[in-house]
């Protein structure tokens, strides 16, 4: 099997990322959401986190994981 | 390796499992007396209790071989397809879940009736039947396979036992018996997945570790580009991560019954975020872990370096489980099929009698035919499914198999769902093109491959079937937004409350009353059972302030006990407060709503505000 390049890394966060971005301006953008109440800033709050735990996972199994002997 | 794995204790313990699970569903039957009941549960269940039943679901018994076969040839990035739906979660939270929670839809052809018109409904009805049994056939055949490399029983008769143990169940029980029965499958499944994953590296500790054996190749989490033709990134990329993610959450109408039968739209949120941020990836390691320890014991000598890929998971079990563990672990894989084909037959039955029998056959009759006719479907789905194991048998992989099926009917049926939930001008001519046309289109592709040439990335032509699922929800995506623009959209008042923007609409009708979201405190209480035949419960005014309530909010009362898992419950409108002083902590309801509730009187109780 080839050695896999980061243009996996950066078309899955890209790709993957853009259809993420339109999930949440149209959560932002939606007429039940109101981020004044707590439940809904802790919805958004561990999407973002979430997306973010993903991208830190995928990276460390790019960049550091195939280095360690 | 047919008939050389196991001992009898591990098969009096697969047997032991088998029984235990189908009295366990079974026992559930108590619960039923609904449709409401049967199909959704009552709507009544807590956000732990969904999460962990969906990643049960989630989890087919062909998960554990085919993702453990990828990850022994792949390495990690066998995990590629779970650890992706984070990117359609918004979607799925914001635009989707508000929807089919507050609409009151039984299933996704009736939603496409709402919200399109009766012809889209017809063709959505038609592609959920075909691809829910089809992927019943597909779980049945998975496991027969598994059963057979196992003992050498034959594929079929694998199938036919566990379907038959499935159906008993989920027949008696419904909804209730196949969450309560997946959250067990899905601690069993997770526990013996990552256990063995455990086990393999406590295995080969002493021998300069898992780490050491491990192939450099096989530490990446994300594969080569466009190679090799059978495996590569971007091909499970749209395959995977998007076509047959977005099928799952947004398509899959057993997923779609487990949100519904959430306690509260904020439950479901939750269930969705636990599972695709911890549920998920633990089970894309449970379903791998097996074929990553398989990689390492071949390169440490330990396992035949013939292996191939399919026998992974149960020989990496068999090497490493003493006798009576073998047994779990295989238990395990079996707990994995049950779980999601008992989705499946209670999800293909919800789809017959609201869509099929309801509104075409028996137009006007009490509810228990109904509940009748759904678990007679349940029974002849299972009966579809058996019957397709000997088509799946001619297929040259599992894989394939599951790929080449899911490829071509999800791409239109995901386009014409997401665009009609969060496009307001989609219309109805062009949602019925959407999945016809997408259809045609993706057929024609498998007809003349040379179709999917645009769209291949640079994938060798052997591995072009991957790509068929760009290619679909690209042309539907086309034919949607054409015809949208060269036809008139429904008006703004028929599509309120079933598209984004109109979710405030959905949650007036669902509460019929202006929904009420100050947030408040829960209060506990005791049940007081009165005479007086009211819809209405009564709770203390300290109450109703502690919750923020007010006469006609929707409170939902559970037993105190949170691990009944919202068993006994009841969502009720708040009446007027309580006057009676000697009653502070007391709730009044009235017999109907106790005994709709499986509630009793004295019961300690956990009053919250919903809506």
């Amino acid at each position: 099997m080839p050695t896999p390049t980061i243009s996996s890394l950066l078309y899955q966060y890209i790709v993957g990322g853009i259809l993420f971005a339109i999930g949440m301006v149209l959560a932002f953008k939606s007429d039940i959401v109101n981020l004044r109440l707590r439940k809904y800033k802790l919805h958004i709050t561990w999407l973002i986190i979430g997306y973010f735990i993903y991208l830190g996972i995928h990276s460390f199994f790019f960049f550091v994981a195939p280095k360690i002997k | 390796m047919q008939g050389i794995l196991g001992t009898p204790l591990d098969y009096v313990i697969i047997i032991a499992y088998f029984l235990f699970i189908t009295l366990f569903g079974t026992f559930f039957s108590r619960y039923i007396k609904t449709t409401k009941e049967f199909f959704l549960g009552g709507q009544r269940f807590p956000w732990w209790l969904i999460s962990f039943s969906c990643v049960a679901s989630l989890v087919g018994s062909y998960s554990f071989i085919k993702y453990s076969s990828v990850g022994y040839l792949y390495g990690f990035s066998s995990t590629m397809t779970y650890a992706n739906d984070i990117f359609l979660l918004p979607i799925f939270m914001f635009c989707w879940l508000p929807v089919i929670y507050f609409s009151r839809v039984l299933s996704i052809p009736e939603y496409l009736g709402k919200r399109f018109d009766p012809s889209t409904r017809v063709v959505g009805t038609i592609i959920l039947i075909i691809y829910l049994v089809g992927y019943v056939g597909i779980n049945l055949y998975t496991l027969g396979v598994a059963i057979h490399t196992l003992t050498g029983f034959p594929i079929f008769w694998g199938a036919v036992i566990v379907a038959v143990l499935a159906t008993i169940y989920v027949v008696a029980g419904g909804q209730t018996a196949v969450i309560w029965t997946d959250l067990v499958q899905a601690f069993f499944l997770l526990a013996a997945g990552i256990g063995l994953f455990v086990g393999g590296i406590l295995f080969l500790k002493p021998y300069g570790g898992f780490w050491h054996f491990l192939p450099d190749t096989h530490k990446y989490a994300l594969a080569y580009f466009n190679r090799p033709p059978d495996f590569n990134f971007v091909g499970i990329f749209w395959q995977d991560a998007i076509a047959n993610s977005f099928a799952f959450w947004l398509m899959n109408q057993g997923i779609m019954m487990r949100f519904m039968s959430a306690k509260s739209l904020h439950d479901a949120k939750r269930a969705a975020i636990f599972n695709i941020l911890v549920l998920i990836l633990v089970a894309s390691i449970a379903t791998s872990g097996g074929g990553w320890v398989a990689r390492a014991l071949v390169s440490a000598g330990f396992l035949p370096k013939t292996l191939a890929g399919r026998d992974a998971f149960v020989r990496a079990a068999h090497l490493l489980c003493r006798p009576g563990v073998f047994g779990f672990v295989l238990a395990a894989l079996t707990a994995a099929l049950m779980s999601t084909v008992d989705t499946l037959l209670n999800a293909v039955s919800a789809v017959f009698v609201n869509d099929i029998w309801r509104p075409l056959i028996v137009k006007k009759a009490p509810d228990r035919h109904y509940l009748r006719v759904g678990r007679i479907v349940c029974m002849v789905s299972a009966c579809l499914g058996i019957l397709l194991v000997p088509i799946y048998m001619k297929f040259k992989t599992i894989y394939a198999a599951h790929g080449a099926f899911t490829a071509t009917v999800t791409p239109p049926m995901v386009v014409a769902i997401v665009l009609g939930c969060i496009w307001k001008r989609y219309t109805p001519r062009a949602a019925f093109w959407t999945l016809l046309g997408g259809i045609i289109a993706v057929f024609l592709s498998i007809k003349y491959d040379i179709l999917l040439a645009p769209f291949s990335f640079g994938i060798p032509r052997s591995g072009w079937f991957f790509i068929r699922a760009l290619y679909g929800l690209t042309v539907s995506t086309v034919i949607a937004v054409v015809v949208t623009f060269l036809t008139k959209p429904a008006p703004i008042e028929k599509i309120n409350g079933l598209v984004w923007g109109t979710h405030r609409e959905a949650m007036r009708k669902f509460k019929q009353g202006e929904p009420n979201e100050e947030e408040g405190k829960p209060v506990i209480l005791w049940v007081k059972q009165i005479e007086e035949d009211i819809d209405v419960v009564r709770v203390p005014p300290k109450a109703m302030e502690s919750m923020k309530a007010k006469p006609g909010d929707i409170l939902y009362i559970t037993d105190y006990r949170w691990w009944f898992g919202g068993l006994h419950s009841l969502h009720a409108k708040a009446g007027d407060p309580i006057t009676e002083e000697e009653d502070f902590d007391k709730i009044y309801i009235s017999k109907t709503l106790v005994d709709q509730g499986y509630l009793r009187d004295g019961m300690k109780v956990y009053v919250e505000k919903t809506l």
